[in-house]
């Protein structure tokens, strides 16, 4: 399968070329060629998947050498990709989502004077998403993982303009740094423990040393560690605060990396690792409650949020929440599955909801109103009128991340919930957790389509004519990804439907063996649970669907201005003070430590405070010029000796 | 008997230093006869030349390995590896440095004949195998730094900053030939094979004095490689200092006096790692810790970039202490990658700074807008910072992850983590020239033009595919440092 490797080289030509070319070249080429070498990475990852179907379950691993890459002493590396049915999964989803927002962003993007420069960003973020899921080994998943971090933050601030965005969005990169020390470290120990952070000799490896003693100290840590690296990609408590203030970039961008790819890589990275979690029970107990309180929490604030990309932001979080939470409880197959459902509906919602945006953009500079924000939901109303087709697109996606029956998202949530009331521990719990969080989904977008949609324009006078439906390269990609979040679910249907779960066979020779390690036997349902467990949670999305119908069409409310809230409501509106919590607790005590350790490390401090005023100045040489602050040569040789006496003292006393 | 004596001095053995000598010769010969004001040329001329002479010499002596001068020296695969190194940062910094000196206002020939010469002091750093040999080897290249700190004498920090670095050196210097002499007192030698030797035989009962004299040295050491709590003249010197001087220093003296330090605590004082563990265990956490803490707060990207090198040597301590093989080789597959990043961002912080005579130069503000107006230049810094900062793929990142995977091998979980937490923090300052270049509009009334020289393009182009080229495929360096340290152990 040596022909895999230009998966990642169509769309390292495609940068290159952009970069050299792209300034001097229209729009469309530039567009059109960027977009095609995702294409061709797509049609490469179809033959891809192809030819790993054609083997024996058994033999669904083949690993492709690009070349050596690191020999030192014990380690020893390839570039490598490893492709097993996980792998095909995943670069199907990322190329083909890819390919369809790269041809929206030719429309979108139209008339940006950094035109070339976007798609050369949005070229290198699918190369290193792609080294992200093909990489053999542990380094070169890092290596995918930084560069996707890099890329989205470069493409965050593709538009800021002032200090204070540019400081909220350095956040990103901050924060998903905290995650990546602890993936550095895990990698560390696992390299220390096992010899090895190939995929294929880590977990027999780690099966063989940590089979016998299950929940070990060392493999708990390291799977915790790990997880501290997913909730920074994946925007899990606590790491989550980056993503909803990524939303400053673009909305293609939004959709593209904080929706559908990039975040889902700390799910990614655990599934890859499932044969370290099983050996881990209590990570595996940690990494539910995450993902379930995660699930909850998110949606309760996306309630109360106005601005359309923000709401979709905490969706996000939320969703994500249910796939770590399917991992915590082993069933990886169906945090996976819903992965790809949410890639579909999600990335749809957001060209969607840029769609919204573009056109009340397009309204309000017709009637040069520049202080009105194209984003906020008291805007808008009634848009079903002027803009049908983009109102369905979006009814489609809302049916279907609700979990309403028959639609992509019902499959792989009712999946998850169903594995979650199934496992031991603290099942319950987390189920119960989720069952909640898909009520409040379901009310959250419900009311997000019924204030954008419905009702009357409230947008400036005059406006109204100019909300005209975006062109047909925007509404185009949206399409084919309706169809997929309507039928996307039909690859994983749930066993009382169907006994031939395909989904779930294709996946199963890639989690066997983190099954088989600790001698785990996924627990089945009864048919009569299962059907239960399924009018469940279908109430549940109706009871969503039904509050927010009455509340926003049925009582006509509209939503309140930010001053009229009070208690709870408040509380919602302002996130739960998170970022006013993290800014007290974690960095402001940073600044105000560095502030001290200038002081004290610095002259001034120990000028002041030892030798005021005495040898003050001296002038220097013929050519000096300033008066020279000798008595501190005096205060830095007092610390030198201070620190003598202390070494010494360390070491004689002995 | 003479001609026995002769020949058991293995003089051919220092030939690339007896090189070196002649080469300062002539370029102060050619200084004399060039007419006055105009000698720069030419002496850096003969210099460049000089210096290739040294490092032809270096290679054809590459298999000539053993002791010299009676043990004085020791000539292995560990002093032909910085032989090579130092000669060829003090290569790039002459050659990059003729336009730069007339910005600077300091034309004149000794800046190439002190540079010259402080590769000499460097030199016998690396190869001495005796602490007196040790001590005048620190002591040349030092005067050296301290007359190029001060060269710009028209500008008050660079005084300054001299002064400091000068008053304070002159003071460990005392410590260190006191340390030697408390050595000598209860070894009965100075040189490192029998200190070695001494201190295997009586290493449990060893004698407060001896752990005195090697807690001196440590100091030295520390001062050298500008260690908390004596890293006090480092920000000031690097920041008075011509900017080519403090790439020089931050790369070249720092990694004579790391190599020296390796081979008289891994040779010398090998025995004594578990007593000196705590120590350095300390002084490697306040390093890394505080250079980061106090770069965060700069306005100056000149001094963020001598702050963080107080970091830097941080990460190398952590290296220094898992006393082994592996910690070494990691250290010296550091200062390699880091005098390439950092030579290539001083490089680039020379062409963006606005005035040089201006003693508060080299504001972030003047990247303001850069990936706009020069994008290669831009690109350039990019990657020096990312590397900096340790983000794969990029040199930077494997010199820091081998530094940390030795020491988590070596058990010291807990110092790994602070470094990589250290390293995390660094992401702020690092990526905040990042973000001037490329996400603060450009200000086109407040720009500068930028400082262009032939020279210094071509080493800063050669510098970005270093960075990358190691970055991508690390293991042919890292294996020339394993076979250099091999010899040691």
């Amino acid at each position: 399968m040596d022909f895999a490797v230009w998966i990642v080289l169509f769309p390292l030509i495609g940068l290159l070329f952009n970069t050299f070319f792209g300034k001097k070249l229209p729009e469309k080429i530039v567009g059109w060629l960027a977009s095609l070498m995702i294409g061709a990475s797509f049609v490469v990852a179809l033959m891809i998947t192809l030819k790993l179907a054609a083997l024996d379950p058994e033999h669904r691993v083949v690993e492709v050498t690009i070349f050596r890459w690191i020999t030192s002493g014990n380690l020893t590396l390839d570039f490598a990709f490893l492709i097993d049915p996980l792998t095909s999964v995943m670069i199907l989803v990322v190329t083909g989502i890819s390919f369809l927002i790269h041809i929206y962003s030719i429309g979108y993007m139209h008339g940006d004077s950094r035109f070339h420069v976007f798609f050369v960003f949005l070229n290198l973020f699918v190369f290193f998403m792609l080294v992200l899921v093909l990489g053999n080994n542990l380094p070169i998943l890092f290596i995918g993982w930084e560069g996707v971090g890099l890329c989205s933050y470069l493409l965050i601030g593709f538009w800021w303009e002032d200090q204070k965005k540019a400081e909220a969005g350095m956040k990103a990169f901050i924060v998903n740094r905290i995650g990546d020390f602890g993936m550095l470290i895990a990698m560390f120990l696992l390299f220390y423990y096992l010899g090895t952070l190939k995929f294929t000799e880590m977990f027999p490896a780690a099966a063989h040393l940590w089979g016998h003693s299950v929940g070990a100290p060392a493999i708990t840590a390291i799977t915790l560690l790990l997880l501290l690296g997913a909730t920074g990609k994946s925007a899990q408590i606590p790491l989550f605060v980056w993503l909803p203030d990524a939303m400053a970039g673009p909305t293609p961008v939004s959709a593209l990396i904080h929706a559908a790819t990039m975040v889902t890589a700390g799910v990614y990275m655990i599934a890859r690792t499932a044969t370290l979690f099983m050996l881990a029970p209590t990570s595996m107990m940690v990494v539910a409650l995450i993902g379930g309180f995660t699930a909850l929490f998110a949606a309760t604030i996306g309630i109360k949020q106005m601005d359309i990309k923000k709401v979709l932001a905490y969706s996000t979080v939320s969703q994500l929440g249910y796939m770590v939470m399917a991992c915590g409880v082993g069933a990886f197959s169906a945090g996976i599955f819903h992965l790809m459902t949410h890639a579909f509906f999600k990335a749809l919602l957001f060209l969607a909801s840029g769609a919204v945006i573009h056109t009340m953009h397009g309204a309000l500079h017709k009637v040069h109103d520049h202080d009105t924000d194209p984003q906020d939901i008291r805007n808008m109303g009634g848009l079903r009128k002027y803009i049908p087709l983009t109102y369905w697109l979006f009814v489609i996606a809302t049916i279907s991340i609700s979990g309403l029956p028959g639609f992509a998202g019902f499959f792989s949530k009712d999946e998850i919930l169903a594995n979650a009331f199934a496992s031991e521990g603290v099942g319950y719990v987390v189920w119960g957790l989720g069952l909640v969080g898909a009520v409040i989904t379901a009310f959250y977008m419900f009311r997000l389509v019924y204030l954008t949609f419905h009702g009357n324009y409230k947008g400036p006078e005059g406006s109204a004519e100019g909300l005209k439906e975006s062109p047909p390269i925007m509404t185009a990609p949206l399409v084919v990804l309706a169809i997929l979040a309507i039928i996307g679910g039909y690859v994983g249907l749930p066993p009382v439907l169907s006994k031939f779960h395909l989904f779930q066979t294709w996946l199963k020779p890639v989690f066997e063996p983190a099954y088989s390690a600790v001698h785990y036997h996924p627990h089945h349902l009864s048919h009569g649970l299962e059907w239960l467990l399924i009018a469940v949670s279908v109430s549940a999305a109706v009871i969503g669907l039904f509050i927010a119908w009455l509340m926003y069409i049925k009582k006509g409310l509209i939503a309140k201005s930010d001053d009229e809230q009070s208690g709870i409501q408040r509380l919602l509106l302002k996130k739960y003070h998170v970022d006013e919590v993290y800014n007290a607790v974690v960095i402001q005590p940073l600044i105000d430590l560095s502030r001290y350790a200038w002081k004290i490390f610095d002259a001034g401090f120990i000028d002041n405070i030892l030798v005021n005023g005495t040898a003050r100045a001296v002038r220097v040489f013929g050519g000096g010029l300033r008066r020279m602050q000798t008595g501190i040569v005096g205060n830095y040789a007092l610390m030198i000796a201070l620190g003598v006496i202390l070494i010494l003292a360390a070491l004689m006393g002995r | 008997m003479f001609d026995n004596l002769i020949a058991g001095m293995h003089v051919g053995r220092i030939l690339p230093e007896i090189v070196l000598v002649g080469v300062v010769l002539l370029a102060i010969l050619t200084d004399v006869i060039s007419p006055r004001g105009k000698s720069t040329g030419p002496v850096r001329l003969v210099s460049l030349a000089g210096l290739i002479g040294v490092l032809v010499a270096t290679i054809l002596k590459k298999d000539d390995f053993g002791q010299a001068f009676g043990g004085m020296v020791m000539i292995d695969g560990f002093t032909f590896f910085f032989r090579v190194v130092l000669t060829f940062i003090t290569f790039i910094i002459i050659y990059v440095s003729e336009k730069y000196i007339g910005l600077a206002k300091i034309r004149i020939a000794e800046y190439y004949l002190m540079l010259l010469l402080a590769l000499f002091g460097m030199m016998l750093m690396v190869m001495a195998n005796d602490l007196l040999i040790l001590f005048l080897g620190i002591e040349t290249m030092s005067i050296c730094l301290y007359t190029l700190v001060g060269m710009s004498r028209h500008k008050a920090s660079s005084n300054e900053g001299a002064l400091k670095y000068f008053l304070l050196g002159a003071f460990t210097t005392g410590f260190f030939v006191y340390g030697i002499a408390l050595i000598y007192g209860s070894t009965g030698s100075t040189n490192l094979t029998d200190i070695m030797v001494y201190f295997r035989t009586v290493n449990t009962a060893m004698p407060v004095i001896a752990w005195a004299g090697v807690g001196l040295i440590l100091i030295a050491f520390a001062f050298k490689t500008s260690l908390v709590p004596f890293h006090w003249w480092s920000p000031d010197a690097y920041e008075g200092a011509p900017t080519t001087i403090t790439a020089f220093m931050s790369t070249a003296p720092k990694a004579a006096a790391f190599a020296a330090f390796i081979r008289v605590f891994y040779v010398g004082f090998g025995d004594l790692s578990s007593g000196l563990e705590p120590v350095l265990w300390w002084i490697a956490v306040l390093t890394m810790t505080v250079g980061n803490l106090i770069a965060l707060r700069q306005d100056s990207v000149k001094r963020m970039l001598a702050f963080s090198s107080i970091t830097h040597a941080g990460y190398l301590v952590v290296a220094l202490l898992t006393w082994e093989q592996m910690g070494a080789s990691a250290i010296l597959f550091y200062l390699v990658v880091y005098a390439i990043m950092n030579i290539g961002a001083f490089l680039v912080a020379i062409a963006v700074n606005r005035d040089e005579s201006d003693e508060k130069g080299y504001s972030y503000e003047d990247y303001r807008g850069l990936g706009f107006r020069k994008p290669i230049l831009a690109f350039a810094m990019m990657i020096f910072m990312l590397s900096l900062t340790g983000i794969p793929p990029t040199a930077g990142f494997f010199g820091k992850y081998y530094i940390f995977s030795a020491a988590v091998k070596s058990g010291f979980v807990g110092l790994a983590v602070i470094g990589v937490l250290n390293s995390a923090v660094s992401v702020y300052y690092y990526l905040r020239v990042i973000i001037m270049m490329y996400l603060k509009e450009r200000d086109e009334e407040k720009e500068a033009p930028i400082f262009w020289a032939g020279e210094m393009v071509s080493i800063m182009f050669i510098c970005v595919v270093l960075v990358i080229v190691i970055g991508i495929k690390p293991d042919w360096l890292l294996s020339i440092a394993q076979a250099s340290v091999s010899g040691l152990m």
